[in-house]
């Protein structure tokens, strides 16, 4: 039924612009590592002490970046509210390198 | 011990997670997200104001009347992410465990 409604929907489709009758499927993808890693990163650009500097999976946020602990939180929480989840204290505080923040954030979506 | 009393990493843990409850707390107030962004630079402020604390107690009294100002802020019905416990989507499509009695009844 649903495939019969989407090969009509095609035909109809051409008479009309294509960019405003776009059909939304509600299943989405699973969300892979290279996804992650590049959504985590552009989210991390955003933090002010950030903006400049070298981001890759290894670097550490407080050796390598050069943040202080309120700096980190801070990337985090940019963090939490680009892949819209909460980092729980404890494990936020073990978190170390962005590599591990990426690690917990695929993990996390795996979840869902 | 080489570090200085009040700067110990049980207390850098505990002001990080200070400052983790005052953001959320600032998302969960501002409908916009400029407001938010605008809150967040405030409330580091206030963090950044007290980073010269170098006594025990003098640190202690600014945590307690941090804590203080998080209760008095503590939104009544925060933002709770939607596909996590106690979100609106949380389990919304679990799979249904074991088998489905078909013919048996």
């Amino acid at each position: 039924m649903y495939r019969s409604f989407l090969r009509s929907a095609a035909l109809v489709r051409p008479s009309i612009k294509l960019s405003q009758q776009s059909i939304r499927f509600y299943v989405t993808q699973p969300i892979t590592k290279d996804e992650v890693i590049t959504r985590a990163f552009d989210a991390l650009k955003t933090v002010a002490t950030l903006q400049e500097s070298k981001i890759s999976l290894e670097s550490s946020f407080q050796k390598d970046l050069g943040l202080d602990s309120l700096d980190t939180v801070e990337a985090l929480v940019a963090l939490e509210e680009e892949f819209d989840l909460e980092i729980p204290d404890k494990i936020a505080d073990e978190i170390k390198t962005v590599g591990e923040a990426v690690n917990y954030i695929y993990e996390e979506e795996q979840k869902l | 011990m080489s570090q200085i009393l009040p700067f110990t990493e049980a207390n850098s843990k505990r002001v990080a997670s200070l400052f983790r409850r005052a953001l959320r707390t600032a998302y969960d107030h501002s409908m916009k997200f400029e407001a938010y962004r605008n809150t967040t630079i405030a409330v580091r402020q206030q963090f950044e104001a007290n980073k010269h604390i170098s006594d025990p107690t003098e640190l202690e009294i600014a945590i307690k009347k941090t804590e203080e100002k998080l209760a008095e802020w503590k939104h009544p019905d925060p933002y709770i992410p939607p596909s996590r416990p106690g979100g609106t989507k949380f389990e919304r499509n679990i799979p249904v465990k074991g088998k489905v009695i078909e013919e048996d009844w």
